[in-house]
């Protein structure tokens, strides 16, 4: 976004259309960036070469109630604000005509000027809304109006051949804000104060000077100070201020419309279903397990391509390249980097197409309804439920659906509690090791006893979210009041513009912000493996080949493992194997454990390295870790509790470097994503630790 | 305040508190009639109708409105 641009900006009500419409202005070319010091972000994008659009935060009002609605007051109240607009486009839906004037009053009392962009015109067509067009001008004089339809595509040219003029609309006359007694005091003070130009600017700025970006503490301390002085009752006063505006504006309207929007049969009949107190959680829970099916079911194929055809590059560029490090670091190090990034997008791409469905036709609003409470329970909100289902894919995706979270403690201990699920990346380590704890046999002649152990596994993550997320939220004190209060909006069918354009920036960000981190762990993993102090990677080798000098054939595996032994990254597993050894591992589990911290799933590779063989092959590598003997007690290495005792890790610990990166992208600091790491990581090794001395 | 599915109350004003704030400028105004539509699952959450409008309201959100039958 250059300062030079005219800017434009998008305000309206959460569900008036606002994203749709956004998408059909900017379509791919759009950014989400990180409004400076808070954690929810503005979404710009371009519609044309210099003209910037800013989708600014749904608010029903200016008098902002959590963050992302002070993300709104603040960037209109301060024009030296980057994304203060030349314009506002103000988008209404016309079924919720009478709410949705109320933000727009203030507006036009800010003296924004803003065209109004009366959308869903396609419902009138249908005759469930009439508005009187001419009436409505007459009754708000000066109003420039647009009528669009952001479903059907009408009107969008017309708006953007208007856009395109860059000429200000026209002047409203229609203005409500009529200041008395200690308001015209208020709006006195600031506006000798501070050089306000506008009355409404002023009382707003009063109002909310605690929230204020461009007033500093000396300004906050010095306002609060009149206001205590002067009994300034802001709570009241906006109370009455915005009852006075719907007394203005609503029987003006009144005359204009009518509005039978409500007597859709179809919503209130799908609702007696989907939010019915038994059907309605047996359904949820249906349709979850429908996604995760899904997920797995559709996602493997993709995956295997991926997988395939990355390892058939690293092979033909191993043989064509001379035999040079850069062959090493290309074929061993960026390849294998770039496919664990890769290999995730199937996935990533299916549950945001799946959970942006469920949101765009208007379930998702529905199941925060269903499990507000219990999810209040715990200290987070029915908002989280989103979230905590994206989780089971990859936290990734799920944190960054946070931002829907007004209230920040509750969106940051939905963050913080996320990584718990069990995400996708733990299911090869899963499988590998739940042969180690109970054989493949069949419980009460139904279940699969490995089965029950996996979903024993899932069980532990969800109970450790909640249990985490109650005793932070117990912890933790909450700057603002927690609440539901939201809307539940009819159902509609999915635009699909909309849902392909989100999972397209999904996936996109997951590669370019998770795809650094994990590219360049996994070139410091080939380094840390690939060599050793000294002369030690050569010994190795010549320790290798002398072992073996019975047989006539190399073998590359033995050699690979006994330079994995003197490499840095052995040198670490021997380094830290007293820390581990009372969960019962040693040294060699000691690197896979040290590599998994990039990504869970590297695992199975490091363990495939460490026991030299040539696949990570399931059954062959099982195999081969039945056979490693404990030297000091002579039974097998891979014991039920050291089984259980790693899979306990690989549940509870923070092994994503790339989950870390997002968390410092969403909630703006260090901070969090260091106590979550070490938070998480102390966890695992206690209850690692307990379940090993205990079998 | 007992709030039976099914029943519909007159909003006869709003309490000063920060929740009122907010449901005043979602739509929720006195002189509207609200009806409990029905209870969530594991309770004190109401699905609600307001004018043209659903709503999710937790029971201490529906206690900031001055009710009436």
């Amino acid at each position: 976004m250059s300062d030079a641009n005219y800017k434009i900006a998008l305000v309206g009500n959460p569900n008036c259309g606002k994203s749709s419409l956004f998408n059909k202005l900017t379509g791919l070319n759009q950014r989400t960036g990180n409004y400076p010091g808070v954690t929810v972000t503005v979404d710009t994008g371009k519609v044309s070469n210099d003209i910037d659009c800013i989708d600014l935060p749904g608010a029903y009002s200016l008098h902002a109630t959590s963050d992302d609605e002070y993300i709104l007051t603040n960037i209109l109240l301060d024009k030296s604000d980057p994304h203060h607009p030349d314009q506002i486009l103000y988008i209404i839906d016309i079924t919720q005509l009478e709410k949705h004037f109320l933000l727009l009053t203030q507006l036009i009392d800010l003296d924004f000027n803003p065209i109004v962009v009366l959308n869903m015109i396609d419902e009138m067509e249908k005759g469930k809304v009439s508005i009187d067009i001419d009436k409505l001008e007459k009754q708000f004089p000066g109003l420039e109006i647009i009528l669009v339809s952001t479903r059907s595509g009408q009107g969008i040219q017309s708006l953007r051949d208007r856009i395109l003029l860059k000429k200000p609309a026209t002047n409203s006359a229609y203005k409500i804000f009529n200041p008395e007694g200690v308001e015209q005091e208020a709006i006195a003070y600031m506006r000798k104060t501070f050089n306000y130009n506008n009355d409404y600017q002023a009382i707003l700025c009063m109002h909310h000077s605690d929230r204020l970006v461009h007033h500093d503490t000396q300004e906050k301390h010095v306002v609060g100070h009149w206001k205590k002085e002067h009994h300034f009752n802001s709570l009241r006063l906006q109370i009455d201020e915005t009852l006075a505006r719907f007394d203005e504006f609503a029987p003006r309207l009144k005359k204009t419309y009518s509005n039978r929007s409500l007597e859709d049969s179809f919503t209130n009949k799908a609702d007696k279903i989907f939010t019915h107190r038994i059907w309605g959680p047996i359904i949820f829970v249906l349709a979850m397990i429908f996604v995760f099916q899904a997920i797995f079911a559709w996602a493997t194929f993709p995956m295997d391509l991926i997988e395939n055809g990355f390892s058939g590059l690293s092979s033909w560029i191993g043989e064509i390249m001379p035999n040079h490090w850069t062959n090493d670091l290309i074929t061993k190090g960026i390849i294998p980097g770039l496919a664990g990034v890769l290999i995730f997008i199937p996935q990533i791409a299916i549950l945001f197409f799946l959970i942006t469905l469920l949101e765009e036709v208007g379930y998702m609003s529905r199941a925060v309804y269903l499990f507000d409470r219990v999810m209040q329970k715990v200290g987070l909100n029915g908002r989280s439920i989103v979230a905590l289902i994206s989780s089971g894919a990859c936290a990734i995706p799920a944190i960054m659906s946070t931002r829907s979270i007004s209230n920040s403690k509750e969106r940051l201990l939905t963050i913080l509690v996320s990584p718990f699920i069990s995400c996708s990346a733990r299911i090869p380590v899963y499988a590998i090791l739940v042969a180690f704890v109970v054989p493949s046999i069949s419980v009460f002649g139904i279940f699969n006893a490995q089965g029950l152990v996996f979903l024993g596994l899932y069980m532990i993550g969800i109970v450790m979210a909640m249990l985490v997320a109650w005793i932070l939220h117990k912890t933790f004190k909450s700057k603002g009041k927690s609440h539901l209060m939201m809307e539940l909006p009819g159902y509609k069918i999915p635009n699909f513009n909309n849902v392909f354009l989100r999972v397209y920036h999904s996936v996109k960000s997951f590669v370019l912000e998770a795809g650094k981190i994990i590219l360049i762990i996994s070139i410091i993993l080939w380094f840390l493996s690939s060599y050793g102090p000294g002369e030690s990677m050569q010994n190795a080798r010549d320790q290798a080949l002398i072992e073996m000098n019975a047989s006539d054939t190399p073998d590359e595996n033995l050699i690979a493992s006994k330079e994995l032994e003197a490499s840095y990254a052995g040198r670490i597993g021997k380094f830290i194997e007293p820390a581990i050894e009372p969960l019962g591992y040693d040294w060699k589990i000691g690197i896979a454990l040290f590599t998994s911290f990039a990504a869970r799933e590297v695992f199975v590779g490091t363990m495939a390295t460490i026991y030299s063989l040539g696949s990570d092959d399931e059954l062959t590598m099982r195999q081969r870790m039945r056979n490693e003997i404990n030297p000091i007690t002579g039974n097998p290495r891979y014991d039920v509790p050291t089984a259980l005792s790693l899979l306990i890790f690989y549940v509870l610990a923070m092994q994503c470097m790339s989950t870390l990166a997002v968390v410092k992208k969403e909630t703006g600091t260090w901070k969090w994503p260091i106590i979550q790491f070490f938070g998480m990581t102390a966890l695992a090794y206690l209850g690692a630790f307990t379940i090993y001395q205990l079998f | 305040m007992v709030f039976t599915t099914g029943t519909e109350f007159v909003i006869e004003g709003l309490k000063e508190s920060k929740i009122s704030a907010k449901l005043i400028a979602m739509g929720i105004l006195p002189g509207s009639k609200i009806r409990i539509i029905r209870k969530a699952p594991f309770g004190k959450v109401y699905f609600v109708q307001v004018d043209q409008s659903r709503y999710a309201l937790r029971e201490e959100e529906l206690n900031s409105i001055v009710l009436s039958k």
